[in-house]
C-alpha cells in the first residue's frame, strides 16, 4: 500500500467521514455480536462444553440467582466454603462465569463489578468479538482453533507439570496473614442461605479437602475465626457443615488447595455417598 | 495495550500543542518512556549514543582539518560499532575463539556472559552511523538541535525494529510544524490495521504451524518440512512488514513519514530485485555504506563478487550473532554473485516467463529462510535433507491444516498480485466513505476474531 497522501480538500472531507464512520461501525458490530451472544444457547458461549462453571462465593451467589430465575428448584444445595474465600471473596467475573453474564446483570451486579476484574468485563461486554473469538470460531467452523496446528500421528505434547501438594501453601500463608473473615463474604453467604430457606431448599456447607501443607497454614487462629463465623450462620439458618478438609491424602492434590484427577474421583465419591445419597434414599 | 495508551496520550498531547519544540518534547518523552518500560537503564545507552554522535558530528562539521575529521569519524564508529559488538557479539566471539582454541588442542569451555541485548540496537546503530558518515562526507549538515537528533534515533514507532531511517529524510521533517491532516490520519489507520492483520491473522497463526516443525525437524515428513518452510516465508514477511506498516501508520499519525521497507518482495523476478524490495531500508543502507565504499561494481568482476559476498555476510551477521545468520548472508551473497555472473538467456526476459522467474526466485529465497529460521546449522542440514530426500515417515500435516494453509497462501499471493499490478491507493480513495469505513471496521473485527490466544513478539525485535 502506498503511503502517499493528498491535500485535496474533498479527499480530506472524505477521510474525515471514514474516520468518523469506522469506530461507529466497529462499536455497533461489537454490540450487535454481544447482544446475539447474550441470547445464544450456552453451548455457543462455552464453545467446547458447558461443564466449566467453576465459581467461588460470589459466583455461587450469581449462579444461584440465575438458577432460581430459570425456575430451577434443586432439592439440595451444596455450598463450598473455604477459609480462603471467607477472607478474600474472589472478585466477580473471574473465569467462566463471565459467559452467562448479560447486559442486565451489569446493573444488578454493579457493586461487585467495581471490585472485580473490570478489564475482563469491558472485554466481554464491549469487545465480545475478541473476548469470545474462540467460541465464535468454534460455532462457525464446528471445531475449535487453532486451524494451522495439527499433524498426523499427533504433535509431541509437553509433559504435564508433576503434582506438588506443597505448591501454593507458602503464598497462602502470606495472603492470610492477619486473618479476618470479610464482611462482604459473610454478607454473600447470608444472602444465599436466606434464599435457600425462603425457597424451601435444603442447604449444606462443605469445607473441601486440602493438602496437609495447606492445612498447616489454616490451622489455629485462622481455623477458629473461620469456624466461628460459620457457627453464627449455621445457628441462624440451621444448616449442616461438613469439614472435609482432611479427607484426602496428599497424593490426591496437584497443589496445596486443588485436587488432581484422582482426588476429584475420591471427593466426588465422598460427596455422593455421605452428603447426597442419604438425603435422597427412601427411609 | 500499554502501547495504545501511550500512543493515545502522545497523540492527544502532540496535536493539542501549537508549537514545534513542545511537540518534539512530547514525542521524545513518549519514546523514552516506551523504551524505559522495557529497561529503564538501557534507555541511558541509547541517549548516550545519541549525545555522543550529536557532539562528534558537530565537531566533524566545524573542523577543516581532514586528519582531525577522519579521527573523529573513526572514534565515532569505534564507539558506536564497539557497543553493538559488545552487546550483540561478545558471546558469539567468545564461542568462536574457544572453538579455535579447541581446534588447536587447547582445553576449556567458552564462557557465557550474561549480557542483555538492548532492544533495537542494530537499528539505531546503523542510523547513527549513517548520520555521522553523511556529515563527514559533507552530504548533510550536522544537526544543531539535540532534541531533534535524539528524536531521530529514539522516535518510538521505528526504534525497535526499523525501518532504518536516514537522517536526510527524517531530520528536515522535525523542523516543520505539521498540520493536522485528515487524509493522513485515514492513511495512518489503514496502514496500522493492515499491519495488525498481517501480524495477528497471518504471521501469528503461521507460527503455530512453523514452530513445532523447526523445533524438531527430524521428526517431520518431507511434506511437512516444505509446508513449514513456505509457511515461514509468509510468516516472516507478514510479521516484519506488518510491524513496518504499523510503524509507518503511527508515524503518519504524528504527521511524520518513515521510509517504505517492503515492496511486494515475493513478486521479484530475480534475487537482486528481491533485495530491492525486501527490507529496503537495510539493503539500501548496506549498499550505500558498505557495498559502494568497498568498491561496489567499479572494479573487476572478482572484486564485485567479493564485495557482494562480504556485504551480504555482514548483512547476515547484522541479524544475529549465530552461524546460521552468517550462512544465510553467505547464501544470498552467493545468489547475488551467481545472478550477476551467469549469462541468463534473453528469452527469459519475456513476460510469459515472469511467473516462472518469480516462482524460482521465491523458491531460492525460501531455501535461504531455512538457514534463517533453523536453531543451528545442524538443524538446517536436517531440514535440507528432509526437503530433498522424500520420506514418508515422520509427522505430516493433517489434511484440514493443509487446506487452511493453501487458503492462506492463496490470499497472500492474491494480495501480492493486487499490490503489484493495481493502484490500490486510488481504488481505496474511490470507495464511498461508508464503504471504506465498513471495510476498515470489518478488517479490525476480523483481526480480533482470528488473533491467536498468545501472539508472539515480532521476529525482528530480537535483532
Amino acid at each position: 500500500m502506498s503511503d502517499e497522501t493528498t491535500t485535496d480538500p474533498a479527499n480530506a472531507r472524505r477521510a474525515r467521514r471514514v474516520l468518523a464512520w469506522t469506530p461507529s461501525i466497529f462499536i455497533a458490530a461489537q454490540l450487535a455480536v454481544g447482544l446475539c451472544l447474550d441470547r445464544a444457547p450456552l453451548s455457543v458461549r462455552f464453545g467446547d462444553g458447558v461443564g466449566k462453571l467453576a465459581a467461588a462465593l460470589v459466583g455461587t451467589d450469581f449462579m444461584f440467582n440465575r438458577l432460581l430465575d430459570l425456575g430451577v428448584r434443586p432439592k439440595l444445595a451444596v455450598i463450598e466454603v473455604t477459609p480462603e474465600w471467607m477472607a478474600h471473596p474472589i472478585p466477580f467475573l473471574n473465569g467462566q462465569l463471565l459467559r452467562i453474564f448479560v447486559w442486565r446483570d451489569v446493573i444488578d451486579w454493579m457493586p461487585e463489578l467495581v471490585l472485580g476484574t473490570r478489564r475482563t468485563l469491558v472485554c466481554a461486554r464491549v469487545f465480545p468479538v475478541y473476548c469470545y473469538r474462540n467460541e465464535l470460531l468454534t460455532w462457525m467452523t464446528g471445531r475449535p482453533p487453532p486451524y494451522l496446528s495439527g499433524f498426523t500421528g499427533g504433535k509431541p505434547r509437553p509433559r504435564p507439570k508433576p503434582d506438588d501438594p506443597v505448591h501454593g501453601a507458602h503464598r497462602w500463608g502470606r495472603t492470610l496473614h492477619g486473618y479476618e473473615v470479610s464482611a462482604r463474604a459473610r454478607g454473600i453467604l447470608d444472602r444465599v442461605l436466606a434464599r435457600c430457606r425462603d425457597t424451601g431448599m435444603e442447604c449444606v456447607l462443605v469445607a473441601p479437602p486440602v493438602a496437609s501443607a495447606q492445612r498447616a497454614v489454616l490451622d489455629g487462629k485462622i481455623d477458629a475465626a473461620y469456624k466461628s463465623a460459620l457457627a453464627g450462620l449455621r445457628e441462624r439458618y440451621g444448616v449442616a457443615f461438613y469439614d472435609e478438609s482432611a479427607r484426602l491424602p496428599d497424593d490426591a492434590f496437584r497443589d496445596s488447595s486443588h485436587g488432581n484427577r484422582h482426588g476429584g474421583v475420591l471427593f466426588s465419591a465422598i460427596v455422593a455417598d455421605e452428603l447426597v445419597l442419604p438425603r435422597f434414599s427412601s427411609p | 495495550m500499554r502501547f495504545f495508551y501511550l500512543f493515545a496520550l502522545a497523540f492527544a498531547a502532540y496535536w493539542s500543542l501549537r508549537r514545534q519544540t513542545p511537540r518534539m518534547v512530547v514525542l521524545l518523552l513518549a519514546s523514552i518512556y516506551f523504551y524505559a518500560r522495557w529497561n529503564p537503564w538501557l534507555v541511558g545507552l541509547v541517549l548516550g549514543t545519541a549525545l555522543f554522535d550529536y557532539w562528534i558530528a558537530i565537531r566533524i562539521e566545524d573542523s577543516d582539518d581532514p586528519r582531525r575529521r577522519r579521527a573523529l569519524l573513526v572514534a565515532s564508529l569505534c564507539v558506536t560499532l564497539g557497543l553493538l559488538a559488545f552487546f550483540k557479539y561478545t558471546n558469539f566471539l567468545a564461542g568462536v575463539l574457544w572453538s579455535a582454541g579447541a581446534a588447536l588442542g587447547l582445553a576449556g569451555t567458552a564462557p557465557v556472559f550474561q549480557i542483555v541485548l538492548p532492544l533495537g540496537i542494530s537499528f539505531y546503530t546503523f542510523e547513527t552511523v549513517s548520520y555521522v558518515v553523511d556529515v563527514y562526507r559533507r552530504r548533510l549538515p550536522a544537526e544543531r538541535k539535540l532534541l531533534d537528533y535524539s528524536l531521530f534515533l529514539l522516535f518510538f514507532p521505528h526504534l525497535i525494529a526499523g525501518p532504518i531511517v536516514r537522517p536526510a529524510s527524517f531530520l528536515p521533517q522535525l523542523r516543520v510544524l505539521q498540520r493536522f491532516d485528515w487524509s493522513r490520519m485515514e492513511l495512518a489507520l489503514r496502514l496500522f490495521v493492515l499491519g495488525f492483520i498481517k501480524k495477528a491473522v497471518i504471521a501469528d497463526q503461521l507460527a503455530l504451524l512453523v514452530d513445532p516443525v523447526y523445533a524438531a525437524p527430524g521428526a517431520y515428513a518431507t511434506s511437512a518440512l516444505w509446508i513449514a518452510t513456505l509457511g515461514y516465508a509468509i510468516q516472516i514477511y507478514c510479521d516484519f512488514s506488518g510491524y513496518t506498516d504499523m510503524a509507518l501508520g503511527c508515524a503518519h499519525a504524528f504527521g511524520l513519514r518513515l521510509p517504505m521497507n517492503f515492496d511486494v518482495p515475493y513478486m521479484s523476478l530475480n534475487v537482486a530485485e528481491f533485495w530491492r524490495r525486501w527490507h529496503i531500508s537495510l539493503s539500501s543502507w548496506l549498499r550505500d555504506y558498505l557495498y559502494i565504499p568497498l568498491g561496489g561494481n567499479r572494479g573487476s568482476s572478482a572484486a564485485t563478487y567479493r564485495n557482494l559476498l562480504l556485504t551480504m555476510l555482514l548483512g547476515g551477521l547484522w541479524h544475529g550473532a549465530a552461524w546460521t545468520f552468517v550462512a544465510w548472508g553467505a547464501y544470498h551473497g552467493a545468489l547475488l554473485a551467481l545472478h550477476r555472473a551467469l549469462p541468463w538467456p534473453r528469452f527469459l526476459e519475456r513476460a510469459a516467463f515472469a511467473p516462472a522467474r518469480a516462482g524460482f526466485t521465491f523458491l531460492c529465497v525460501c531455501l535461504g529462510w531455512v538457514l534463517f529460521r533453523a536453531r543451528s546449522l545442524s538443524d538446517a542440514g536436517t531440514v535440507y535433507a528432509g526437503l530433498f530426500t522424500p520420506t514418508g515417515g515422520g509427522h505430516a500435516l493433517a489434511p484440514s491444516v493443509l487446506a487452511v494453509f493453501a487458503g492462506l497462501f492463496a490470499v497472500v499471493l492474491a494480495a501480492h498480485l493486487v499490490a503489484r499490478f493495481a493502484d490500490v491507493e486510488s481504488l481505496v480513495r474511490r470507495l464511498p466513505a461508508p464503504v471504506a469505513a465498513g471495510a476498515l471496521a470489518s478488517a479490525i473485527l476480523l483481526a480480533q476474531l482470528l488473533a491467536p490466544d498468545e501472539g508472539g513478539a515480532f521476529i525482528y525485535f530480537q535483532f
